[in-house]
């Protein structure tokens, strides 16, 4: 049995490989400085609101 | 079998959530097109993925149950907008189409519009595979589906942008020359 599936890649052949590579990598480089970016604070506001309800709840029980 | 060092092992995943974030944040933001209601997206996720935490299982991959929120959530948001949205987005292929361009800011401008033309299984086949560099296999786990499945689904969504963006016909989506690298120091944010 073969793990690497023909008919995918044959489906691929629609575009030249120097294609498909030059969109995966302007993809990255679109979706660079989003994931390089600073956290906005309303999420680090609410994940740390989210820890501090867990810690009064914990403390509560105990 | 394998190997755990318990002493290095976080002593609550919660804590890792924050490591995806950025991640998380930029599939949203492919997803939807917007930075705003990327962000929304991802604080709803945030607390979908805390109010759920008992039903993720330790030591299976955390980023691909994060994303999976992610993605469900938005799937769902977008089900209901559809009975009250009419779908634009045939209007915004046929203008792209005809407007090619050499300028490597309005290059990826142009790439990042395209991809929001392409139905969302693609969409999100290359969002996770092409720009967030998942392997097949985690991006099959993300979507719920064979890795057969996202990788069809990424090249069809490959094909729709070259033809989209003429890039079968020798146009260069070029964005990687100096100049453009100068336009997007400049200029950093597409969204």
């Amino acid at each position: 049995m073969t793990t690497m599936s023909g008919t995918d890649d044959n489906e691929s052949n629609g575009i030249a490989p120097a294609v498909a590579q030059q969109i995966d990598e302007n993809l990255k480089r679109l979706y660079s400085d989003a994931t390089s970016e600073d956290l906005p604070p309303s999420l680090t506001e609410l994940l740390n609101a989210l820890r501090e309800k867990d810690a009064q709840e914990k403390s509560g029980d105990k | 079998m394998t190997t755990q060092t318990k002493a290095q092992t976080p002593a609550d995943p919660r804590d890792e959530i924050v490591t995806y974030l950025p991640a998380l944040r930029a599939f949203a933001r492919g997803l939807t097109g917007n930075v705003t209601s990327a962000d929304d997206l991802v604080q709803d996720t945030v607390l979908k993925a805390w109010s759920k935490f008992d039903q993720f299982h330790e030591g299976t991959n955390l980023r691909a149950w994060l994303f999976t929120i992610l993605r469900n959530t938005f799937l769902s948001q977008q089900r209901k907008r559809a009975k009250e949205v009419a779908d634009s987005s045939g209007s915004f292929a046929a203008k792209l189409a005809s407007k090619p361009d050499h300028d490597g800011r309005l290059a990826l401008q142009e790439l990042n519009e395209a991809l929001k033309t392409l139905p969302v299984e693609q969409r999100e086949a290359l969002l996770l595979v092409g720009a967030l560099g998942f392997s097949i296999e985690e991006a099959a786990e993300t979507c719920g589906c064979a890795p057969g499945t996202i990788k069809s689904r990424a090249n069809r969504g490959r094909k729709a942008l070259a033809e989209i963006l003429h890039l079968e016909k020798g146009e260069q989506l070029d964005s990687t020359d100096s100049s453009v690298t100068a336009v997007m120091a400049a200029s950093p944010t597409i969204f």
